[in-house]
């Protein structure tokens, strides 16, 4: 339903960057006469509604189209690069929540402690420094000066691909049992990854400080003081949950940002994603390869948060029993 | 029966740092509790009653906080212990009842699993499913005919009422020795509130556990406490068992929070105390109620402890 609204926004924002796509994409010594048939063949003659209907009915048969700049079916070029993308924005994710949140869980706990300060610094600096800024940083430290992680790119040039089964690399390596292969996309993957999730790591532990203090004010983490449960059970087991409620619904905003960073990171790190279609397909006006491009991001997005919605349901019982 | 007392708070004083100085919270309070006996410390808000039974179960927390004196409790010193020895003390010899069911209760987890950890905690040898019997006949001696139900649902399913007889379970369902009840059930209606002493009488019987009942309300104390203590600005200021206080007050405060009982007969509108409790940061010297006291004088600079009849002490020049 929110696909739909967001295919109708797409679709006509698409066709108001000025420009003719036909003229681009056939470069200034075409003819005026074959211009005009691409436009035909395209519909853009037609009024705009039955280019709506018409791109509807096509993807609907899971056809988005012909990229008129690479000159292949746009599903075909999205699939080639999306799975890459893709991989770098969960590894992102994870790094996110497995660092952010127990700092967070940390600084709540021993409030005003260093360790609170500098979980709040690192914070302010993820939060306020671009993740492509990151990316060189750690490009520049951690692959050209001390040289230990490479330096872009997805696999060495020598690395033995793994056969494709959900075209991430990581996954399908484990999956085949080639370590080696695994180990070299893994230490690919690190920087970029790393870069991407420095700016969510930090509102991800500034939330999870703000609400675990704010449960720690409860009187339910009284009553389990009360009742002489440990500092680390009421941290880990009776503060957390409730905490993580409100915290995870706004990460979950978060990955939109990843997304749209993941654009800039994957052009620092030379990542084989979708930036580069995606960057190049709005230059040349390529109307099916925006439209795909964006509709795909939306929902990876869609899909991203309806899984948190069912997490955070799962974790606020009153979510669920309200909805019966 | 003068037996030793389980629990009792000795010259206790309790000083924290503010921005505006340093509030003296707690003066010198001493009171004691004997096994089995119901007891009430009453009082206006804000005169360090609820601080009084937060320091009893060592949760008071605030940063640059001072306390002194002694809350013994069967022959250990509590102020004295460190958090791995509170963790030993609470849920088990000494719980607590919480005024307002709604907030006390954990709302992600069900009822059965929070009473259970409960449980577990007072006595880590028992397994989950005794637990869950134990919790089980322990809402039924709290009238809730279907425990079962009330084990599986969340605290937000329950009315306030059945969530304040979960609270009463949990506080005595490990025997302590004592229990400290801050104003329960006043968060709710007045009906949920009688049955709250009610059961917390029935139940602190059956298990001979001593009970610190937390008021603002004379009225509310007088068919359920043994003994009272009145409590002003940080300090006792007049104990008696329950019918001398309300037949012979002593002290000019006790008499105004008699006064301000609001009577169901209604032939008198209550008076409220003029004025206000006092600052912490700059109190009056000597007895704190002089401001408000209409019968003030000079000797009132250090009243001493009269003791009118025995067991029966003020702090007043009266
Ligand atoms: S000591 Fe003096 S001021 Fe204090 S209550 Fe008694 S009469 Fe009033």
């Amino acid at each position: 339903m929110v696909l739909f609204g967001v295919s109708i926004l797409i679709f006509g924002i698409a066709r108001l960057i000025p420009g003719d796509p036909a003229r681009i994409a056939l470069g200034p010594m075409a003819s005026n006469e074959q211009v005009e048939a691409m436009r035909d063949r395209l519909l853009l003659n037609e009024p705009i509604t039955v280019q709506y209907l018409n791109f509807i009915k096509n993807l609907v048969q899971g056809d988005l189209g012909t990229s008129l700049y690479t000159r292949r079916p746009v599903t075909e070029d999205i699939l080639s690069t999306l799975p890459a993308t893709f991989e770098l924005v969960l590894a992102a994710a994870l790094i996110m929540t497995v660092v952010g949140v127990p700092l967070g869980i940390l600084a709540a706990r021993y409030r005003h402690s260093g360790l609170d300060i500098a979980a709040n610094l690192l914070a302010l600096l993820g939060v306020v420094t671009p993740s492509f800024v990151w990316g060189i940083f750690l490009m520049l430290l951690f692959a050209f000066h001390l040289d230990i992680l490479p330096i872009a790119g997805r696999l060495s040039r020598d690395a033995v691909l793994p056969p494709q089964i959900t075209g991430l690399l990581l996954v399908d390596s484990a999956l085949a049992g080639m370590w080696a292969t695994f180990w070299d996309a893994l230490r690919h993957i690190t920087l970029p990854a790393t870069a991407l999730a420095m700016g969510g790591l930090g509102t991800a532990a500034r939330l999870t400080r703000a609400n675990m203090s704010e449960v720690y004010g409860r009187q339910y983490i009284q009553l389990a003081r009360a009742f002489g449960y440990t500092e680390r059970e009421i941290a880990y087991r009776y503060a957390l949950r409730p905490a993580m409620v409100p915290t995870l619904t706004i990460l979950g905003l978060d990955f939109a940002i990843m997304l749209g960073n993941a654009f800039l990171v994957e052009k620092v790190f030379a990542w084989p994603g979708m930036a580069r279609y995606g960057v190049e397909v709005i230059i040349r006006k390529d109307l099916n390869g925006i439209v795909g491009t964006i509709l795909v991001i939306s929902a990876f997005f869609l899909i991203i948060n309806m899984i948190i919605d069912i997490i955070v349901a799962y974790m606020n019982p009153r979510i669920l029993y309200q909805n019966q | 029966m003068s037996t030793d007392p389980v629990f009792s708070i000795e010259n206790l004083h309790l000083r924290i740092r503010q921005f505006e100085g340093e509030a003296h919270i707690l003066n010198g309070v001493n009171l004691h509790l004997r096994a089995g006996e119901r007891v009430a410390l009453v009082g206006e808000s804000g005169c360090g009653k609820s601080s009084t039974a937060m320091m009893s179960l060592g949760l008071m927390e605030a940063r640059s906080m001072r306390a002194e004196g002694r809350i013994i409790l069967d022959g250990t010193d509590l102020l004295s212990l460190r958090r791995r020895g509170w963790q030993g003390v609470r849920g088990r010899q000494i719980s607590m009842i919480f005024q307002d069911p709604g907030a006390a209760l954990n709302p992600v987890f069900t009822v059965g699993d929070q009473l259970v950890t409960a449980i577990r905690r007072g006595n880590p040898s028992k397994s989950r499913s005794d637990a869950q019997g134990l919790a089980t006949d322990g809402l039924r001696q709290v009238h809730i005919n279907d425990p079962e139900r009330v084990m599986s649902s969340y605290p937000f399913q329950l009315s306030g009422g059945l969530n304040q007889r979960v609270l009463i379970t949990m506080a005595l369902i490990n025997r302590p020795k004592v229990v400290v009840a801050d104003e329960p059930g006043s968060a709710l209606d007045v009906t949920v509130q009688e049955q709250t002493l009610r059961l917390m009488t029935e139940l602190c019987a059956d298990v001979d556990a001593a009970v610190l009942l937390i008021s603002h309300n004379l009225g509310v104390v007088r068919r359920f406490a043994q003994r009272i203590y009145v409590m002003y600005s940080g300090t006792i200021v007049e104990e008696a068992d329950t019918a001398t206080l309300f037949s012979a007050p002593r002290h000019p405060y006790t008499k105004a929070l008699l006064a301000a009982v609001p009577r169901l007969t209604g032939e008198r509108l209550p008076e409220p105390i003029p004025g206000r409790v006092p600052d912490y940061t700059d109190p009056p010297v000597g007895c704190r109620f002089r401001p408000r006291c209409p019968h003030q004088r000079s000797e009132c600079v250090d009243p001493p402890f009269a003791e009118p009849a025995p067991g029966h002490r003020v702090r007043c020049v009266l």
